[in-house]
């Protein structure tokens, strides 16, 4: 009996409790982690978002009373947000004759973000229907 | 009799510390996930916010139509008219709200004290008669706490020259080609700069000598 008790009596070491803390420190660790990383998806949500938002106005206003013209161009929306947009002729379904009135035109536009080194970037399409030479017949196409 | 060795006051005393230590590390990490949590959740309305008001103007401006607005003294269609703060043009509501067909919708940026400026858009009916336009309900604000902002214009004026952007939209006969709305918000979310290309053009029709589906003005 007597030695029963002081057996159940015995405790935990200092070394168990130091296990024990540390065990819960690592969880706690990780839990946090999880919480910083969908606070970092968050913002990396919201910049996507952002860079839609200057996307769209850019190739909805691109060649708006102007003729197209093929050739790559490039420019900044803000400090953060940079853009590159490459025109080319579209002739996926074969060659345009060369008195069609009207020529399809691939608009890419690539929106570019973060260090200028590893940047991140959002790539958005469209297609325009322009005339051959540019001579201002310009229509939309769906984006 | 033995005695039942208990704990000593200073191991005690140390549990309670190492205890306490351990609670205000756990206690400060939930604090901050929450206010984390929190302040990302208003980023993320502010967003959707700023998003679905440049969807509705960007449907709205796009929709605009050519119908006439009020005459001039001549006694020619204003169709639109724009200024760095207000602007007023026809377009019919979405679908679910549009049972009413066209309405006159006016655009404006107010003072709105504390809060900073507001966006604002308000809506009228333009009876078929050619009465002058009925209010309908009241202001609706589609965005506030702007610090400042401007709209601005580009097209083609009646002679078919290039009219640069500028603050306001001198000729009310015809539609601007582009408009462009400009904000600054408070807080740390932008307002990308929202571009519409408007796709009905008038100033096209009556250059090219085709008549223009028109209302009927007292």
């Amino acid at each position: 009996m007597n030695r029963l008790r002081s057996g159940s009596q015995q405790g935990f070491s200092l070394l168990e409790v130091i296990a024990a803390i540390m065990l819960l420190a690592i969880a706690f660790t990780g839990l946090m982690k999880v919480a910083g990383a969908s606070i970092s998806l968050t913002h990396n949500a919201a910049e996507h978002s952002e860079a839609a938002m200057y996307a769209r106005s850019l190739l909805d206003s691109a060649f708006v009373g102007e003729s197209i013209k093929s050739g790559s161009s490039a420019g900044r929306f803000n400090q953060q947000y940079r853009w590159q947009l490459d025109v080319t002729p579209w002739n996926q379904s074969g060659t345009a004759a060369p008195d069609a009135p009207l020529h399809l035109y691939q608009l890419d536009l690539n929106v570019l973000w973060g260090p200028s080194a590893h940047p991140r970037s959002a790539h958005f399409r469209t297609l325009r229907l322009g005339g051959p030479d540019g001579n201002g017949a310009n229509a939309q196409a769906a984006p | 009799m033995k005695r039942a060795a208990g704990f000593t006051l200073l191991e005690v005393l140390a549990s309670l510390v190492l205890l306490a230590l351990l609670l205000i590390g756990v206690y400060s990490g939930i604090r901050t996930a929450t206010h984390s949590v929190r302040s990302g959740t208003v980023a993320i309305e502010r967003l959707d916010q700023i998003r679905s008001a440049q969807q509705f103007l960007r449907r709205e401006l796009a929709q605009s139509m050519a119908q006439p607005i009020s005459l001039t003294e001549h006694g020619e269609p204003i169709y639109f008219t724009g200024s760095a703060n207000e602007m007023r043009y026809v377009a019919p509501l979405p679908g679910y709200l549009g049972k009413l067909g066209q309405q006159l919708q006016r655009l404006q940026l107010v003072d709105g004290g504390a809060d900073g400026m507001r966006l604002e858009l308000s809506l009228a009916l333009l009876p078929p008669d050619g009465q002058p336009p009925k209010p309908l309900g009241e202001t609706q604000v589609l965005l506030d706490h702007i610090k400042n902002g401007s709209f601005s214009y580009s097209g083609v004026d009646k002679q078919g020259g290039a009219a640069p952007w500028s603050a306001a939209w001198a000729d009310g006969r015809l539609l601007p080609q582009l408009v462009r709305i400009q904000l600054q918000l408070q807080g740390n979310v932008g307002w990308p700069q929202l571009e519409v290309p408007l796709r009905v053009n008038p100033a096209q029709a009556v250059l090219r000598g085709m008549p223009v589906p028109n209302r009927r003005l007292r």
